[in-house]
């Protein structure tokens, strides 16, 4: 019976192994093995025209701390994340609120919403490229006119530049946060609410003592996403405003492009992507230990 | 008294509705409008409607790029991406959920490092190793990405949250018919899994189809240009975009996964609604 | 037992689809077996099919001559991207064999090795014949690396009829009163603008506020006395000249509002701004123009004429597979006799076609005069823009800096001042 039981366990375990096999294997290959090379390159002077000149140790990190362009590019990287993730939390979520997950409206909204979703983001940012056009021919500015009000030259006017990327960027994810959160709003559990509504609770503080904290699972979920998302923000902004004006739209993702393939120095922009990585896992380190505590149906 | 204030709401509630509409629409509206103008009536004042009905604008396109290739690789590229990126990653969402193993949580927890890892980190070394196994300037480096790195590690764990949820009992009564894990996992927990296996498959798509950074540096050849490098490549000999080729590219492109997703939108909707997302 | 047939069949799945991945890449690929035509790539910026055509004739003519089968393949990399593209290409398995060289990247790709050496191949075809001056930037020590296929003055392009609504005088009739210089081209432009609503000037290809912005500066900046900076290392660029020339730009831009402004897309050649600067390449652009147009040299300044030409050259990968063979066809394509039928499009650095009768005819769309005006008389005297090995750094980060420029009440000096940092950085 005992030798039949731990047999039964050895072949669930093969199973095991064998079902993750695929994807650990990959994993390892494209993933994992990449990672440890980038550390290896950002110590190395490599050029992508003049091949690897070398072993420089830690170089490329005292020019990082020297380059004032780097860490421009880091602000924006945080405005434009500060820019783009409440925007979209708050949107998406008041919009799943208001809406409820199964009037008519919310279906047609839920719908015209998740066309841009479904929308190549490179055919997104060129229809905004125009639509964000200088002067009047712009439809943006033309509309703007039509009120009286003379539009600046967003994708050319530091300041504009960055608000005119955030606007475009939210209005193309803002669809799934949507319907996540539509989801969410439908699995609330009905009884806790009209217990809520019984004891005479206003319609704040129900939403502030109930629906926040059930929802609360879902929100850090979208909010891990839309926070990793905007870190990643790279075919808005090539095709956009190419970084400029003036840097002030050049963001992480893009500098490390700049460097590794415009400028070739492929060491410097392996430097910059641990950089880049460095954050990425202290932001998800954060967040899960949010959502850990936040959540009580896991395991 | 209260109608009134009824009254009020539902008008602002329209009103909302409406303008979110407008909002949404308009972008498209205007693509396709001007895709069908001249390169100068495009940037004249805005207009509603077409003002010179270009349709050769649209035969234009095909000569200049081959476009339909183009077509042709992003939806090989977006297919077999998303089979493989939901076959694999259901094996280890289940493997992971359900069968016990010695270094499952370990396992996992390294697994969900690439959950969090952008591409952009680790896109250069990427380039040398396809380099090295000459798998630049094919379509497979683009199909393996979405299998294996962020967004297969993103199905995974959708779908081990997924595999946590589904009652014990119904496999240890499988179990007791004498299905083993396999068989379970085929007849049992797939069938069972659909709504979840499709958000999987949608999101998995959808990142596939935004795919521009990996084609930018991975493809080279225009004939195996993917849509998103195509549509931003309508560009004259000397770099000026040939605007309206690109509109009614764009147009292109956009259509046909918008049919898709207007005649099963109830479908699609559901899956993500009820998938669970949280 | 059942279990065990069904992890082997999930195995064999497995197995298969991994297997299928390099099957699939190989599919992309043609078998080229050893006793077929060699296949020759060959990149460019180009995606005219005209002037393809052209190029693949030259294939031909070079396979015939040397008695062997070519089968070339020409691949067309958008002209933003070609730096990147080709770099990444050079890299891989599908690198060209022969590319050609955008004059800025010359240093750079010259310094890397990529470029193979051929003077032994140009021996061939009376290579004393080539300007010096136009060779400068594509050799070094001694060694030549690529080739001028295109030694290209620019000058101003000029729609009649809008200067015909305005009523004033066209650039053309200014030159022959000899009064054509920056001051007077201002008042043309900000006349039309004034006048008929329509821009008066569009910088070059529209890129002159970003990825050609030297090419939109330089001949104000050199006619002005000025420059970016020079062949040994003197950082000129915030000198009193250079202000002064790029002020006249700004205000150009920002007082009188006649100049295409950034982000704006309205084009010379559909007939959205009166003037722009050009090269002959961009001439056919105007087959199918719908109005009347003429051509004169670039506005003289303080300094008088200083013609800016821009140089397009053309290499052999010196890693390529067939790279004896690409060296080979490289010098034959900038043969006398190929460099006469390019003419038309890019004006030749080789002095027998340039003083040849045929040349002022060359390109149908240009009178002999206009020819003789605007490009023969450049060719020889002009100045290729500056170059450095740096050069991708230095643009990239100069130009951050640059954009400053673009606001109504930028300081020019400050500006170049700030931009003089940042080539100090890289230029010794």
């Amino acid at each position: 019976m005992r030798g039949k039981r731990s047999k039964l366990e050895r072949g669930e375990a093969l199973t095991g192994y064998l079902f993750i096999l695929p994807q650990m294997l990959g994993f390892l290959i494209l993933v994992l093995v990449p990672l440890v090379m980038i550390f290896m390159y950002s110590f190395e002077s490599r050029n992508l025209l003049f091949g690897n000149m070398g072993f420089t140790g830690i170089d490329n990190y005292k020019t990082l701390i020297e380059d004032d362009l780097f860490f421009l590019t880091l602000r924006n990287t945080i405005v434009f994340s500060l820019g783009v993730v409440p925007l979209n939390l708050v949107l998406s979520l008041a919009l799943a609120l208001y809406l409820g997950a199964n009037a008519a409206g919310a279906k047609v909204v839920r719908s015209v919403i998740f066309l841009p979703v479904i929308t190549s983001g490179v055919a997104w940012a060129i229809v905004f490229t125009y639509l964000f056009q200088g002067g009047t021919a712009g439809p943006i500015n033309y509309i703007l006119s039509l009120v009286g009000i003379e539009g600046p030259n967003w994708l050319h006017e530091k300041g504009w530049a960055m608000f005119a990327v955030v606007i475009s960027r939210v209005l193309k994810n803002l669809g799934m946060n949507v319907l996540i959160f539509m989801g969410a709003v439908l699995n609330l559990p009905q009884d806790v609410l009209e217990a809520g509504r019984i004891d005479g609770a206003t319609k704040p503080r129900l939403f502030w003592s109930i629906k926040l904290p059930l929802l609360m699972p879902s929100i850090l979920m979208v909010m891990i996403v839309t926070v990793i998302g905007s870190m990643r923000v790279f075919d808005t902004i090539k095709l956009m405003t190419d970084g400029g004006p003036e840097g002030s739209t050049m963001v992480l993702v893009y500098y490390i492009y700049h460097q590794a393939f415009r400028t070739f120095n492929i060491g410097y922009a392996a430097a910059v992507a641990v950089v880049l990585f460095v954050i990425v896992l202290i932001l998800t380190i954060i967040q899960w230990s949010l959502r850990r505590r936040a959540s009580f149906y896991e395991d | 008294m209260k109608t009134d204030r009824n009254i009020a709401y539902n008008i602002i509630y329209y009103i909302v509705i409406a303008a979110i509409v407008v909002v949404f629409i308009y972008p498209f509206w205007w693509m396709v409008t001007n895709s069908l103008n001249n390169i100068n009536e495009i940037f004249g004042k805005p207009t509603l409607l077409p003002k010179s009905w270009m349709w050769e604008n649209y035969i234009e396109i095909f000569r200049v790029q081959p476009f339909a290739r183009h077509y042709l690789n992003t939806v090989i590229v977006a297919l077999l991406g998303t089979l493989g990126n939901v076959l694999v990653s259901a094996l280890s969402g289940y493997a992971f959920a359900r069968l016990r193993f010695p270094g499952r949580s370990a396992l996992f927890i390294l697994l969900l490092t690439a959950l969090m890892m952008p591409i952009e980190v680790t896109i250069v070394p990427m380039y040398f190793m396809m380099n090295g196994i000459g798998a630049n300037d094919t379509l497979v480096p683009l199909v393996l990405i979405p299998i294996f790195c962020s967004q297969g590690a993103f199905s995974a764990f959708l779908l081990r949250q997924h595999f946590i949820t589904v009652p014990k009992e119904l496999e240890e009564a499988a179990r007791l018919d004498g299905l083993r894990p396999v068989g379970i996992f085929f007849r049992i927990m797939l069938p069972i899994s659909v709504p979840v296996l499709s958000s999987a498959a949608i999101l998995a798509f959808l990142s596939v189809w935004n795919m521009y950074l990996e084609p930018l540096v991975f493809v080279s050849s225009l004939d195996k240009f993917t849509l998103p490098l195509s549509l931003s490549n309508f560009n004259d000999t000397y770099g000026l975009p040939q605007w309206n080729l690109q509109l009614a590219a764009t147009t292109l492109s956009v259509i046909p996964v918008m049919a898709f997703y207007l005649v099963f939108q109830n479908k699609i909707s559901n899956a993500m609604v009820t998938s669970g997302m949280k | 037992m059942r279990v065990s047939r069904k992890i082997k069949a999930i195995c064999l799945l497995l197995v298969l689809a991994l297997a299928a991945f390099p099957v699939m890449a190989q599919g992309g690929r043609e078998n080229s077996a050893p006793s077929g035509p060699v296949e020759i790539k060959i990149a460019t910026w180009t995606s005219n099919p005209d002037q393809i055509a052209l190029l693949n004739s030259f294939v031909e003519e070079f396979a015939a001559k040397e008695g062997i089968e070519i089968s070339a393949e020409f691949e067309s990399i958008e002209f933003g991207e070609y730096n990147t593209r080709l770099s990444l290409e050079l890299q891989g398995t599908e690198a060209p064999d022969v590319f050609w060289v955008l004059e800025t990247s010359a240093p750079a790709f010259i310094q890397s090795g990529l470029l193979a050496e051929l003077d032994a191949e140009l021996a061939e075809y009376n290579p004393d014949d080539f300007f010096p001056k136009a060779m400068e930037l594509w050799q070094k020590d001694g060694k030549t690396y690529a080739v001028p296929f295109s030694t290209s003055p620019f000058f101003i392009l000029y729609n009649a009829d809008l200067f015909a609504a305005a009523g004033i005088e066209t650039p053309e009739e200014l030159v022959a009163e000899g009064n054509w210089n920056w001051d007077t081209f201002r008042e043309a432009s900000k006349a039309i603008k004034d006048a008929t609503g329509v821009w008066g000037y569009q910088t070059v290809d529209g890129g002159g506020y970003d990825v050609r912005i030297l090419h939109n500066l330089c001949p104000i900046i050199r006619s002005y006395g000025g420059d970016a900076w020079t062949s040994d290392g003197e950082i000129l660029i915030n000198s009193p000249e250079s202000v002064a020339a790029v002020q006249l730009f700004h205000d150009m831009v920002y007082d009188d509002g006649s100049v295409v402004p950034p982000g704006d897309q309205s084009n010379f050649f559909a007939g959205a701004a009166a003037m722009t600067a050009a090269q002959v390449s961009r001439v056919s652009n105007l087959a199918q123009a719908d109005f009347a147009w003429g051509v004169a040299p670039m506005p003289s300044g303080p300094m008088g004429d200083v013609p800016v030409t821009g140089q397009a050259g053309i290499g052999a990968f010196s890693k390529g597979d067939n790279v004896e063979i690409a060296k080979k066809l490289v010098a034959y394509m900038t043969s006398e006799s190929c460099v006469a039928r390019m003419a038309g499009i890019w004006p030749p650095a080789r002095n027998t076609v340039l003083q040849s009768p045929d040349f002022l005819t060359s390109q149908p769309l240009l009178t002999s005069d206009q020819m003789s005006a605007a490009v023969a008389s450049s060719i020889e005297t002009g100045r290729v823009l500056p170059s450095h090995v740096m050069y991708p750094q230095i643009e990239v980060e100069s130009r951050i800096v640059w954009d400053r420029l673009w606001t109504p009440d930028a300081d020019v000096q400050t500006v170049l001042d700030g931009v003089a940092d940042v080539y100090a950085k890289y230029i010794k």
